[in-house]
């Protein structure tokens, strides 16, 4: 099974919502911490959200930039950014930046990217915008391996945190860690979860896909709320026509769209499907064994792999949940017979 | 490291340890069945972990505020937040309550930003005997300075350069090749180490004793500054003019556009008080005025000391300017951030001890922790890792510690704090 996830290119015309988070947003504006870290799981809206706040802050006359991270492999956490990414990278954030501030120390492409970036800092606070905030937005900390995220804050994010006017908006995954100390200090979290309701997500759907009959949606996945943006994305991508077709491969396509699956595809899909068919929202490494069969070792196993990908989350000492949206929307697919929890 | 050897369950485990390729049983449960990135309970104090991967120590990401007291009526804020302010400061804490892990966060959160501060450690009695002797103080601390200043120099380089002018380069040349013991070849050795521009000199501030806090390249223009440093002609220092030497290693960094001095004294916790002339000192630093630059001290006492220091404060009219702080862990919660943050460096699924530790087990380790005696960071560390070792060392496949763990760590080790 290939490990694709899938994404789609912001576009504000069909965002809804987050109205508690943008409060969120201006009050972190309003305050000194020079970090806020969105996190949440994959799909949640994190980069959507960092899109449309970053939107709003240029709308407000702030100076605010966008950041794309370089790409690595996520799937080992050895992964080191190879140096030339890394130049690359800043090469393209330092033209962007002397656009703006021509006035900035003459950078010279090529040279040692964290003392660049350090002098480029210092002349954007000091001689083009002096006494201003700074904005960086940047998207994408959860795609890194955690070597490269950890190399990207040291040698990239520190040198231009040095300057506190210069503040960061970064998305992480839920309980990735900001290693850097003086980042660590400095730093507020926005825990993004499911939408405001189901009202939000057909809305959302509906301007996804306005041809799909809504009424029909509710009616054959009756028991999914409809509030996680990325499943919904997914599902005004996969279902159609006006009578609403479920195609039978939908929860292996929505998951391992969502999150890669991992290489047992079809054993963690069954897995899934026997904890959301456990009577309880919540469980721990006891329930799995007793359910599969297998020992505690084996079901910690399967806790881990689970957490890896996302599909659960811890709910404070040894129990979990199947993540919030992801959940009942396996509820609604065990409903329409999609798949059929062996255990 | 702790290890209850003779406690072996079985003569194969130690073999099926090695086979799945880990050095040790401790290793297999911790990165094997837990998955854990490293170990995060290996070192209990903040000098060793400091020590574990030195170019990017753990040590910063494991540190959480401390929980303490307050005397006088000010506002209260996290510790460093009040060490950080241009006054001077007094933090007193029993042995393991982790002053010189505030301390080493202090110097680092100051070296880290460049606003201007020259932050200067001194440990007192650290691996060698507590001497008060006027010249030898004079010359620790002019040497300590001029580490400081060349760590800090260096460090903070690109915000700097335009000032490092060569007849400056060439003045901290001489100033610190006389009073860094073997400067010259220290520098020139570790330049022939450092092999590309990527390299990171931030290891070297490993040879005078000083953490790694931050990424340091070797660019052309540290490499140009530093071979002009080495130019420089030295001398020797005048044996007789502590007072002087440090004047003007003071003037030099007035030179590098600091602003402020701030002087970190760490006394460790097993000083007692008839070991060190806690008065003759205080009067040392409260004769360190009419300089050049302002100096803070900052000063990180064993409790012990508290009396007589304050009567000093008191005597010479202090206590009204002076911040003071007592390191107190008298309550649960900073306990269980503190290993929720270790964890959390070390792996993300595991959020608290709950995860991992029977429930009956973490009433156990909260019961000994409400004893007064043993309200530490330090001991709360030393008995989780004594805790893993029982595990590991019987049962290294599985991940939940259990109450019979524990009577063997208790029968193995007692519970008494060591110092």
């Amino acid at each position: 099974m290939q490990l694709i996830r899938k994404r789609k290119i912001y576009d504000p015309e069909q965002f809804v919502g987050r109205e508690a988070e943008q409060a969120y947003l201006r009050g972190w504006v309003a305050g000194e911490k020079q970090l806020l870290t969105i996190t949440g799981p994959p799909g949640i809206g994190k980069t959507w959200f960092v899109n449309n706040s970053f939107q709003q802050l240029r709308t407000d006359g702030q100076i605010a930039y966008m950041v794309e991270l370089p790409i690595t492999d996520p799937r080992s956490d050895q992964n080191a950014l190879p140096p030339e990414v890394l130049q690359n990278w800043a090469s393209q954030l330092l033209i962007e930046l002397n656009q703006d501030c021509p006035q900035a120390y003459g950078f010279e492409l090529g040279q040692e990217v964290s003392s660049q970036l350090e002098r480029v800092a210092l002349d954007i606070c000091h001689r083009c915008w002096p006494g201003q905030t700074v904005f960086f937005f940047i998207d994408g900390g959860d795609l890194l391996s955690q070597a490269a995220w950890r190399q990207f804050e040291r040698q990239a994010i520190e040198p231009l945190a040095r300057q506190s006017a210069i503040r960061f908006i970064i998305t992480l995954k839920t309980s990735q860690p900001i290693k850097s100390f003086m980042l660590k200090r400095r730093e507020q979290r926005l825990e993004l979860g499911t939408l405001q309701g189901r009202e939000q997500g057909l809305q959302q759907m509906q301007k996804l896909n306005p041809e799909l009959d809504l009424a029909y949606c509710e009616y054959i996945l009756a028991d999914y709320t409809w509030d996680h943006p990325g499943l919904n994305m997914l599902l005004a991508e996969h279902l159609y026509g006006d009578g609403v077709v479920l195609p039978p491969d939908l929860v292996t396509t929505v998951l391992s769209e969502l999150e890669a699956l991992p290489e047992n595809g079809p054993e963690t899909i069954n897995l899934l499907a026997c904890l959301a068919h456990h009577d309880s929202d919540t469980w721990s490494a006891d329930t799995i064994g007793q359910l599969m069969n297998i020992s505690l070792a084996q079901a910690w196993d399967w806790i881990n792999l689970l957490s890896h990908h996302w599909f659960i989350t811890n709910v404070g000492g040894p129990n979990y949940k199947i993540t919030d949206g992801l959940r009942q929307f396996l509820r609604a697919a065990l409903g329409q017979k999609l798949i059929e929890p062996k255990c | 490291m702790t290890v209850d050897s003779d406690n072996t369950p079985t003569d194969s485990a130690q073999p099926a340890a090695e086979a799945a390729g880990f050095v040790s049983r401790r290793a297999r449960y911790l990165l094997g069945t837990l998955r854990l990135e490293h170990d995060p309970f290996c070192a209990p104090t903040a000098e060793l972990e400091l020590q574990i991967n030195p170019e990017d120590s753990p040590f910063f990401s494991y540190f959480v505020d401390p929980p303490y007291r307050l005397t006088g009526t000010r506002v209260r804020q996290p510790l460093l937040d009040h060490l950080k302010a241009p006054q001077p400061s007094c933090v007193y804490g029993q042995t393991g309550t982790g002053k010189t892990a505030v301390k080493t966060m202090l110097a680092a959160e100051c070296r880290a930003l460049p606003e201007q501060t020259l932050v200067l450690s001194l440990g007192l009695g650290k691996g060698e005997p507590v001497q008060l002797d006027e010249r030898l103080l004079w010359q620790r601390l002019t040497e300590a300075l001029a580490i400081d200043l060349f760590v800090q120099v260096i460090e903070q380089f690109d915000s700097l350069q335009k000032i490092l002018k060569p007849a400056l380069a060439a003045e901290l040349g001489r100033f610190w090749q006389a009073h860094i013991p073997q400067f010259s070849r220290t520098v020139k050795r570790e330049l022939l180490r450092t092999e590309s521009e990527t390299a990171d000199m931030s290891t070297w501030w490993r040879v005078w004793d000083r953490p790694v806090i931050r990424y340091t390249p070797l660019t052309a223009g540290r490499k140009k500054f530093i071979e002009a440093i080495l130019a420089a002609a030295g001398q020797q220092p005048d044996i007789g003019n502590g007072r002087s030497h440090f004047q003007q290693g003071l003037k030099l960094a007035q030179k590098c556009h600091y602003e402020r001095l701030y002087l970190l004294v760490d006394v460790p916790g097993g000083t007692r008080p008839n070991e060190l002339d806690i008065a003759e000192l205080l009067h040392f630093l409260f004769d360190l005025t009419d300089f050049s630059l302002p100096i803070y001290y900052k000063l990180f006492f064993p409790q012990s000391f508290q009396p007589d220091a304050e009567y000093v404060f008191v005597e010479e009219n202090m206590t009204l300017e002076l911040f003071t702080a007592v390191l107190n862990w008298n309550q649960p919660d900073p306990f269980q951030k503190l290993i929720e943050q270790r964890f959390r460096t070390a792996e993300v699924w595991i959020r608290n001890l709950n995860t991992i530790i029977e429930t009956a087990v973490v009433a156990e380790i909260n019961k000994l922790l409400q004893q007064e005696v043993n309200q530490s960071p330090r001991f709360l560390l030393q008995t989780i890792s004594r805790l893993i070792d029982s595990h590991a060392n019987h049962a290294p496949d599985i991940f939940l510690i259990t109450l019979d763990d524990w009577q063997r760590m208790v029968e193995r080790w007692g519970m008494k704090q060591e110092t």
